[in-house]
């Protein structure tokens, strides 16, 4: 059998309007960034991010 | 007040006077753990990375899979990043996720060169392009420490801000940063600045002055 070599091809043309638009941060992002933390971060802290501001009188 | 508790993992709330998570027990947590826990995420992203950056060199995908794979791994873990940083997904206002954007954005724009250079040839396609590609996996240390500069300034009030080196090879420029001491925040350079760029491990810590003249420093430990 005989890889196959994709070609290098040309990059995906970015102009900085572009950026601007591609780098929001849609709600879409943020469920795909959610799985990532779940996914990888420590067990213990794996629902961190899912923190809600609670009383300001909370102490240690 | 109790927070709900949970069979399998601990809960956790963000009190936004300090700044700070809180763990089921009402106790603060260390952001030095939480800065560990980011760095797993890290660690993962910067592996699909290094993934899509060998598929590349060994041609098994163009370079225009490879820069869609990038940006989207660059937005997952700034994304998370900023989160972390801020206290949570709900925590996260409008203009929280503008300057998240804004950080994503600077990514977006060094990886728009790199893809340049490797399509005209300034950039080989060898283990080079997996040392740059690795820094893009470690960039998102800098939007955590900059979300968290960003808070310490408009919602907790602080005034001045120090650069703590971190457990790392140090270069020159954090040296200096470091030595600087105390300076008005926001005027020190940020983490990703410095010549040692994405691989920084430095932190700032933050003081203002409280109401009988004392600092008051943040609990970042």
């Amino acid at each position: 059998m005989v890889d196959k070599k994709v070609p290098l091809g040309k990059p995906i043309h970015l102009s900085d309007l572009d950026l601007d638009e591609l780098s929001k941060v849609t709600p879409a992002d943020i469920e795909k960034a959610k799985q990532l933390w779940r996914n990888t971060a420590p067990p213990e802290f794996e629902t961190l991010l899912d923190a809600e501001t609670i009383d300001d009188q909370v102490k240690p | 007040m109790t927070l709900p508790s949970h069979p399998i993992t601990p809960k956790f709330a963000w009190n936004e006077t300090a700044g700070r998570y809180a763990n089921s027990s009402g106790q603060f947590v260390k952001f030095s753990e939480i800065r560990d826990a980011l760095e797993s995420v890290m660690d993962a992203s910067a592996v699909r990375m290094n993934n899509l950056t060998q598929s590349l060199i060994d041609s098994q995908i163009s370079l225009a899979e490879w820069q869609s794979g990038m940006l989207e791994q660059i937005k997952l873990s700034h994304t998370a990043a900023a989160a972390a940083s801020r206290g949570g997904w709900a925590q996260m206002s409008q203009a929280d996720w503008g300057a998240a954007g804004r950080m994503i954005r600077d990514q977006y724009d060094f990886l728009r060169g790199f893809a340049n250079q490797i399509a005209n040839g300034t950039q080989a396609l060898d283990g080079r392009a997996l040392v740059r590609a690795d820094l893009y996996g470690d960039a998102s240390r800098g939007t955590f420490e900059e979300m968290r500069r960003r808070y310490q300034t408009s919602m907790n009030g602080m005034e001045e801000e120090r650069r703590i080196l971190g457990e790392a090879d140090h270069c020159e420029d954090c040296l200096d940063a470091a030595a600087e001491e105390w300076q008005p925040i926001g005027t020190l350079p940020a983490i990703g600045d410095s010549v040692c760029l994405t691989r920084c491990h430095c932190k700032f810590i933050y003081r203002k002055v409280g109401p009988d003249g004392e600092f008051i420093e943040s609990e970042d430990e």
